[in-house]
């Protein structure tokens, strides 16, 4: 390792590729004919594009939020591709044999082969690329317990019951602008439904690639746990280098029934922008569970490396008695990415509890905002929070915010919340590099260990994976 | 009060300001036109989410003039219990009959002040700066047509603390009071000042006071503020403060009265090795809105500043509690603290407490912390096995949670009136508190 | 190995260090002693590169090179060693992992092949021994939580599993009760061999009851003020430091 740090910055995105493929994609813009172009694409039934131009004029009567920390110049929404797909001979694979050869390797380099053979065993996958899943594994073998795991495509075709009984139950059409914008124009995600008493034998994952130019992704992924069941979810992203900001606007919803439990890890990596700041993905994402039974739990944990710009709060609704909401997240922004993220613990039933850790690193030009939300209602009775928010500075021109609101409004429930900022300690420094280590190094290991409580949290291969896009994209901050 | 009130307000009141120097008039102007803008904060305003303005917006607060009621004997109770260096100002008119002042101190009423010091007082009314304007702000830069000019020159030590009393003793329902204070410490001074607001009767008042205080180099001022006015009051008031180099202000607010009492208190840190310790507590019961707003600015390097604020709410009332704290770039170095701790008495009182920290510096340490509860139910339970009965168990737990931030003020030469005071509401509390 | 010629060091504008002169050869053993603020935690820290001091005069020669032309991980990485008075705690690392990136650079400045994770244990097993610490150490983050006696046992644990040429040790005796202190000091005396040198710095003679130096020297208002043989110790401990003035 060399001790120049402008040499690391000359390191590129390693996923910063662009497959060469043929796609068929909507005419840029947007307008109704753009949804029912979708919609077509998408063979949906009657009630999907109903339930999206809806959305649609919903959205027309929106405003894009100004509230947040993060600044943008304006997106011009007639100017992004809102469906694009790698060209098909037919209807669309039947099997990864038919998958183009050109998709099956992008995913190899991003390390992520499709074919089951060559998979470790226990993590089944949806690849989504641009706008459609080209390839979900391990299907069959997961049928046989009962458990539904499908491209959010083929769920509204094969499952429209319980599509409508869920899409938008968690995150209705008006939450948010991006939301609203979501409803309309999804392209694809994930569908996922664990049966009554279920324990999903392996854990499930998406894969999202945007490869596009001008593409916007609009995925939709919806997990409903039935009683008594549990699942663990992964997602990870990465986009190619481009200069041109694109667009990456999800809707996620969870439902957790009565003694049900969700595990969702995010490993967010999409394409930062460079050195200057030009370029990379605006990440502008909406999460929501709803714990909707007794005694169901949900856990959101996210490590936030990529975009440009980062905007989203995973969020739990805590409505069945007994049930217990998760946040660990590590947002890392470096160069002239900003992150605005956190999380809203909503408390209605009673004994609820929720546990939030958060951690910020700033370096260079980065802005990372914390904005978190605990709210508990007069019925929330004995509602439990705890709350911490640590945000480490390297660099003096990068800056971390902390703003977390608490509404406590009956006398049995308790609320705790802890935040500091400061920068890395000189004295652990000095004790590192005593016994031997280099500057780089000694940051690094105290960096890990100020975000342990939160990696220990994310599955072991992904926990393997986070700590290396940690250390890539702090490369080159110590100066 | 709506626009056409205030405008029309306005209108009328400008009549009898002619007399008012330009830069005054400038002033005024540039408040109105910000309030005509802007009008009062709408809730999707962060710093106001939490505390609804709708009940204050239907009264038909008026600002004009208004007579004193109460008798020179009550006053000369009021004067007796104060001792050295008791100001007494009454709907906001400086009583001097009834104050008594160090010598070498400079007190006068504020419109005084602009008559005669016109050079200690240009520079720095309305220039605070702290978070730019303000509606509230705006509406006393508008109307003030009083309150305090307190001065002391360099390098001078004031032995007794100046006692202000502020009653309000409107003579009719919906009355308006709009006081501003402008306090000036010399280079080297120190100084201690504590301001308490009264109601001299039932009367429901709109009670607006801004608290502008600049400290010199090395300058010291403690300040201590109470708020207890009846239970038909709107009182909204900041204290802003603009600190030189290395100088310090600590502050205590205590707020028990009031429908609605918002304080804010504003630092900012404007030269190199400034401090402030701004500390507080709120007790509320009834249909209260107790609100303490903070904001402590780091522009330069080496600042400290510390917060600890606690809440106590009973009855229906509610707490809110919003402190914000800015290091910019500049301010490297920057020891920045904040603490808020709040304690429901009761299944329908409520608290929101919203702590920022805003960092655009590296070398920092700064913290936040907040905690919201009830009384422990293991402390409880152990005075009560000690043979104390369960509601002196809660009341001696409640008075030990605000005792906290008393010793932690370092005001100990208030801590047996703060004492008083705070029993007597936590009395009133308890008496409402339900299970 | 260490020669220290006329030392000045100022923190924060204070001069601390007026002039220290000090030569320590191979193998011996040197105790420092003084008085609270006499200076004897500085020298240990500037001679390990902190940051915080400025030398303002004077030089040290570390095995013939000029030691303040380093960086700390350099001196680390040439031999030289800190036992810190109060280590610091560093949350979320794993003291094991910890421990083998310092073992493993001090293997890459030999010229050693790294070791991995189970030679590593191996490795470190042994080591535990000599300071008769538990296993559950490793696992925990380093220092943190850790009694302060766990914390100049775990100091020991890395002065012997990083083998340097010369240790300091700041006050590594304080705090300890009589039981941890002979488990550190037989710890020290199992390291010591002729090429390895120590540098003692305490505020007692106790620790010298169990470590016998070859050289005491007193250090008080930033400059040694008096050298001599290990019974110089007894004569402190007896007289007390006034003494020195006296004289």
């Amino acid at each position: 390792m060399t001790n120049d740090p402008e040499s690391f910055l000359k390191k590129e995105y390693p996923y910063g590729f662009v497959t060469p493929i043929e796609s068929d994609a909507a005419p840029r813009g947007l307008n109704e004919d753009t949804i029912r172009f979708i919609s077509k694409k998408k063979r949906e039934p009657e009630f999907m594009l109903a339930w999206r131009l809806a959305a649609y004029r919903q959205w027309l009567k929106m405003k894009e939020p100004a509230w947040s920390s993060v600044r943008y110049p304006k997106i011009d929404y007639q100017d992004i591709i809102y469906y694009s797909a790698p060209k098909q001979k037919k209807d669309g694979p039947k099997s990864l044999d038919e998958v183009d050869k050109e998709i099956l390797r992008t995913y190899e380099k991003l390390g992520i082969p499709l074919e089951e053979q060559k998979r470790l065993a226990g993590v089944a996958v949806d690849a989504v690329f641009d706008s459609v899943s080209v390839a979900t594994t391990f299907k069959e073998k997961l049928k046989e317990y009962g458990i539904i795991f499908c491209s959010f495509s083929e769920a509204v075709r094969e499952h429209p019951d319980l599509i409508q009984k869920y899409l938008g139950s968690v995150v209705p059409v008006k939450d948010n602008f991006f939301a609203a914008l979501n409803s309309a124009v999804f392209s694809d995600g994930s569908f996922c439904y664990i049966p009554k008493g279920v324990r999903c034998p392996m854990e499930l994952s998406t894969y999202f690639r945007i490869n596009a130019m001008d593409t916007g992704q609009f995925e939709r992924t919806l997990i409903v746990a039935d009683e008594g069941s549990s699942v663990s979810y992964l997602e990870g992203c990465t986009a190619p280098i481009r200069d041109k900001n694109q667009l990456h606007a999800a809707v996620v919803e969870l439902v957790a029934h009565e003694k049900a439990s969700i595990k969702y890890s995010t490993v967010q990596n999409w394409y930062a922008g460079d050195k200057e700041g030009k370029g990379g993905i605006y990440n502008f994402v909406t999460k929501r569970g709803l714990c909707q039974g007794a005694h169901s739990k949900i856990s959101w944990t996210q490590v936030e490396t990529g975009s440009a710009i980062t905007w989203k709060y995973p969020s739990c609704i805590l409505q069945g008695d007994h049930s217990v909401g998760e946040f660990y997240s590590v947002a890392v922004v470096n160069n002239h990415q900003q992150a605005d993220t956190g999380t809203k613990m909503i408390h209605l039933g009673k004994h609820t509890k929720s546990t939030i850790i958060s951690k910020g690193i700033s370096a260079r030009y980065g802005k990372n905002t914390y904005r978190g939300l605990v709210k508990m209602v007069p019925r929330a009775e004995h509602a439990r929070n705890y709350t911490q928010c640590d945000s480490l500075l390297m660099g003096d021109r990068s800056s971390a915010n902390t703003f977390p609101t608490l509404e406590v409004a009956n006398r049995t429930s308790r609320a705790e919340h802890e935040a500091t900022t400061s920068k890395i300690n000189e004295d652990q420094l000095f004790y590192c590099r005593q016994r031997g280590m280099s500057v780089e190094n000694a940051i690094s290991m105290i960096v890990h260990g100020f975000c342990k409580e939160v990696f220990k949290n994310l599955p072991m291969e992904f926990a393997v994976e986070a700590q290396r896009l940690l250390g890539v994209s702090l490369e080159g901050s110590v100066g | 009060m709506e626009l056409k009130q205030f405008q029309e307000a306005y209108e009328r009141l400008k009549r009898g300001r002619r007399g008012e120097p330009s830069w005054l008039r400038i002033l005024r102007d540039g408040a109105k036109d910000f309030f005509l803008r802007n009008g009062f904060p709408a809730s999707d305003n962060d710093a106001w989410r939490h505390t609804d303005l709708s009940a204050f917006r239907e009264l038909p607060f008026t600002p004009g003039e208004d007579a004193a009621l109460i008798s020179p004997g009550e006053l000369k109770v009021l004067q007796d219990k104060a001792g050295k260096n008791f100001i007494l100002v009454m709907n906001g008119k400086l009583m001097r009959e009834y104050s008594t002042i160090e010598p070498g101190v400079e007190v006068m009423g504020l419109e005084e002040a602009i008559r005669e010091k016109p050079e200690l007082v240009e520079p720095h009314l309305g220039q605070c700066g702290a978070s730019g304007a303000e509606a509230f702000n705006a509406l006393n830069t508008v109307f003030f047509r009083s309150g305090l000019f307190f001065h002391v020159p360099e390098d001078m030590t004031v032995k007794e603390p100046l006692q202000v009393v502020f009653l309000a003793d409107p003579a009719k329902e919906h009355a308006t009071f709009f006081l501003r204070n402008l306090v000036v410490i010399g280079e080297g001074s120190k100084a201690a000042l504590a301001e308490t607001y009264l109601s001299g009767n039932g009367r429901g008042y709109f009670s607006s006071a801004v608290t502008e205080v600049f400290l010199g180099k090395n300058a010291i001022l403690d300040h201590v503020k109470i708020a207890k006015e009846n239970a038909k009051v709107f009182h909204f008031a900041s204290t802003r403060t603009l600190l030189r180099h290395a100088s310090s202000f600590s502050s205590f607010t205590l707020l028990t009265g009031g429908r609605l009492a918002r304080n804010e208190c504003h630092a900012v840190l404007d030269e190199e090795g400034a401090a402030c310790a701004l500390n507080g507590l709120y007790l509320s019961d009834g249909d209260q809105l107790l609100d303490q707003q903070t904001f402590v600015d780091h522009r330069k390097p080496a600042g400290k500043s510390h917060q600890f604020f606690k809440g106590l709410m009973a009855g229906n009332s509610r707490g809110v509690f919003n402190g914000k704290v800015v290091v910019r770039q500049d301010a490297q170095k920057t020891d920045a603290h904040q603490t808020y701790k709040g304690l429901l008495f009761s299944d329908a009182a409520q608290v929101d407490a919203q702590p920022q920290l805003e960092i655009l510096a590296d070398d920092v340490q700064c913290s936040h912390g907040v905690a919201i509860g009830q009384l422990e139910e293991d402390a409880i339970f152990y005075l009560r096995s000690r043979g104390i009965g369960e509601k002196e168990a809660g009341r001696m737990l409640a008075q030990g949670f605000a005792l906290e931030v008393i010793e932690r003020s370092g005001v100990q030469r208030y801590k047996d009136e703060l004492i008083s005071l705070i029993d007597e509401k936590l009395s009133e509390q308890l008496g409402n508190r339900k299970g | 190995m260490l020669e220290i010629k006329d030392l000045h060091v100022s923190i924060g504008g204070t001069e601390i260090l007026k002039g220290i002169d000090l030569k320590v050869g191979a193998g011996e053993v040197h105790a420092i002693m003084g008085p609270n603020g006499s200076g004897k935690s500085t020298l240990t820290r500037v001679l390990a590169g902190h940051p915080s001091y400025i030398v303002t005069k004077g030089s040290a020669t570390y095995e013939g090179k000029d030691l303040f032309q380093m960086p700390v991980e350099e001196r680390a990485r040439q031999g030289l060693f800190l036992a810190f008075q109060y280590p610091i705690d560093i949350p979320g690392v794993n003291n094991a992992y910890f421990l083998k990136a310092a073992v493993n650079e001090m293997r890459k400045a030999k010229g050693l092949e790294e070791l991995d994770a189970m030679e590593f244990l191996e490795f470190l097993k042994e080591k535990m021994k000599t300071v008769e610490m538990d296993e559950s150490f490793l696992n925990r983050p380093v220092n943190e939580g850790f009694s302060g006696g766990e914390k100049k046992r775990n100091e020991i644990l890395q002065l012997a599993a990083l083998s340097p040429k010369l240790a300091i040790l700041d006050e590594t005796d304080s705090g300890l009760d009589i039981d941890a202190l002979k488990t550190v000091a037989e710890g020290v005396n199992r390291l010591r061999s002729p090429k390895r040198s120590f540098i003692l710095v305490t505020h007692y003679q106790r620790m010298l009851n169990y470590i016998t130096p070859d050289h005491v020297h007193v250090l008080m208002g930033g400059k040694i003020v008096l050298s001599g043989g290990k019974d110089l110790a007894f004569k402190l401990e007896e007289k007390g430091y006034e003494w020195v003035k006296q004289d």
